[in-house]
């Protein structure tokens, strides 16, 4: 394994501990754990905090969009291992003055059954917290059975729409009902180029031929639509495109957030090319764009690949999408 | 019961020191490759928490094992496979036998309330299931070390045909087709050392 760290078992805390001497300013770890990412200037306690735990291995996700206006803490796992109950609980007891709390949980086993874990303690201490589950990717279950569907780059609508809400101080249940309408407008599929590397195992996460793809692979490595040869950008956007339509009804005069993420060894290069046809396919179809989100934002070390999120957005969702926040690695 | 369950947890140490490499080779073929060391790093803490703890009642020694196992295992792992070791705190002595089977019960319970998983899924409930059948069976407990063993291997190796309804595995092209699940085997090892302490 090729990666420039000290000790493989204390890879996510070192991280952790230059990611907040870099960026003090906005972001701060709890009293009580360095797993637990904060922000330096915390809500008003009127206002419902949104949290998100999650593995690591993904950087910049999820401590990247801890910050005003966005998430109001990230509780951090081990690398690609959710973090448990009792540290995620510890987690939303840090809020528990606050009007409410929404853990997001994207849908993934040992997450949702650790989010879940949390939930229950929480409730059993009086604490008005709630789970939102986040499911996008279309490659991992059919239509009709859209909540089995595993987390993708999409749940990135749900941080910032939410996250830029609950800083305007809308209510829970609000905040609870407009996260479940953004999850149904959103879909994401996505593609594997290369492998990256677990810095656990020193091993390939997955095996792809030199001139081979996968379509539909989640991020740490399940199977999707399969493999298929690699082509140009515009067939590659053109097959993936052709199933989101098929999976969603979009209509002419739609206006659509288009998120084109890289898997961690993806160029801007490419990722601009990427969405230049995208742009194109969409607007065959008379389909509006609003402001893109571009970049490596939700990765799996330094893996190749790509993923493709569209959220058929309203006004209101457009307005919180560009409404500002701090979070250090949030870029529109 | 403290003797018996420190040979259980101390040689369930042994073992996964020197099988967790393996361990990962196989959650390769099915995961993010790092089951074993997941497992070496709770049965790592197991050891140390026990050591620690040795005059406390057993029940609480393995409570407080459990939760750090959990704690820091995290992910599905942690906080399925501490299950057992929780319950594991709550046998009887006077009335061994029942409370085995009733350790068992509730830990297959928690398992699939938690897991949100079911028999011939391809998990860990495929090793702890045909265990509490043949403890249901043999409920007086008059049989071999190697009787139990047998079951334990036997589910294990049935494990390979299954196909994964359940975690990463679920989403693989073969859902881990051919392959032992890790979790099975780090739990048919752990079950084989509890039963070689006890029995």
């Amino acid at each position: 394994m090729k990666k420039i760290i000290n000790n493989k078992d204390q890879i996510v805390d070192d991280m952790l501990s230059g990611y907040i001497k870099a960026n003090s300013d906005r972001v701060k770890f709890s009293n009580n754990s360095k797993r637990i990412i904060l922000r330096s200037h915390p809500k008003n306690i009127e206002k419902t905090a949104m949290l998100i735990g999650n593995g690591s291995g993904h950087e910049p996700i999820a401590m990247g969009w801890v910050g005003e206006g966005l998430l109001d803490a990230n509780v951090v796992g081990d690398i690609f291992a959710a973090p448990s109950g009792d540290l995620i609980f510890e987690g939303i007891q840090i809020f528990k003055e606050n009007s409410g709390c929404i853990l997001l949980i994207s849908n993934h086993a040992g997450d949702v059954m650790n989010g879940e874990m949390a939930i229950e303690l929480a409730k059993e201490h009086n604490i008005n917290a709630d789970l939102l589950l986040m499911y996008d990717d279309i490659a991992s279950a059919p239509r009709g059975n859209e909540d089995q569907r595993r987390g993708g780059a999409g749940t990135t609508f749900i941080y910032k729409i939410l996250g830029a809400l609950s800083e305007m101080g809308e209510k829970k249940e609000t905040l609870l009902s407009l996260g479940k309408f953004v999850r149904d407008q959103t879909r994401t599929l996505s593609i594997a180029v290369a492998s990256g590397t677990s810095p656990i195992s020193g091993e390939k996460i997955f095996h792809l031929d030199d001139d081979e793809v996968f379509i539909g692979m989640g991020v740490h490595g399940e199977s999707g639509y399969g493999r298929q040869k690699i082509s140009s950008s515009k067939k590659i956007i053109k097959f993936m495109m052709d199933k989101i339509f098929d999976d969603y009804k979009y209509k002419e005069g739609d206006i659509v957030i288009p998120f084109i993420n890289g898997s961690g060894a993806t160029t801007l290069m490419e990722l601009l090319i990427i969405y230049n046809d995208v742009e194109d396919y969409l607007a065959q179809y008379k389909i509006k764009i609003f402001k893109p989100l571009i970049n490596e934002y939700i990765t799996t070390q330094e893996s190749a690949g790509f993923s493709i999120s569209l959220l058929d957005s309203n006004e209101q969702m457009r307005n919180l999408w560009i409404s500002p926040s701090s979070a250090p690695y949030f870029h529109l | 019961m403290h003797s018996a369950y420190k040979k259980w947890i101390l040689n369930s140490y042994d073992k996964i020191n020197s099988d967790y490499i393996e361990l990962d080779k196989l959650d390769q073929l099915v995961g993010d490759g790092d089951h074993g060391s997941t497992i070496y790093k709770g049965i790592t803490i197991a050891k140390q928490l026990y050591l620690n703890n040795l005059t406390s009642p057993l029940d609480e020694t393995m409570a407080i094992i459990s939760k750090q196992m959990r704690i820091e295992m995290g992910g599905a792992s942690g906080i399925l496979m501490s299950i057992f070791f929780d319950e594991s705190g709550k046998i009887d002595k006077s009335n061994l036998n029942s409370s085995i089977i009733d350790i068992f019960e509730k830990s297959i319970d928690k398992i699939m309330k938690r897991g949100k998983v079911k028999a011939g899924d391809k998990s860990i409930l495929d090793i702890y299931i045909p265990v509490l059948n043949f403890l249901k069976k043999n409920s007086d407990f008059q049989f071999k070390k190697n009787e139990i063993n047998e079951i334990l291997s036997l589910s294990l190796a049935k494990t390979k045909e299954m196909q994964a309804q359940v975690g990463r595995a679920k989403f693989l092209e073969n859902r881990g087709l051919g392959f032992i699940d890790p979790g099975a085997k780090s739990t048919e090892i752990i079950l084989r050392e509890y039963f070689g302490s006890l029995l």
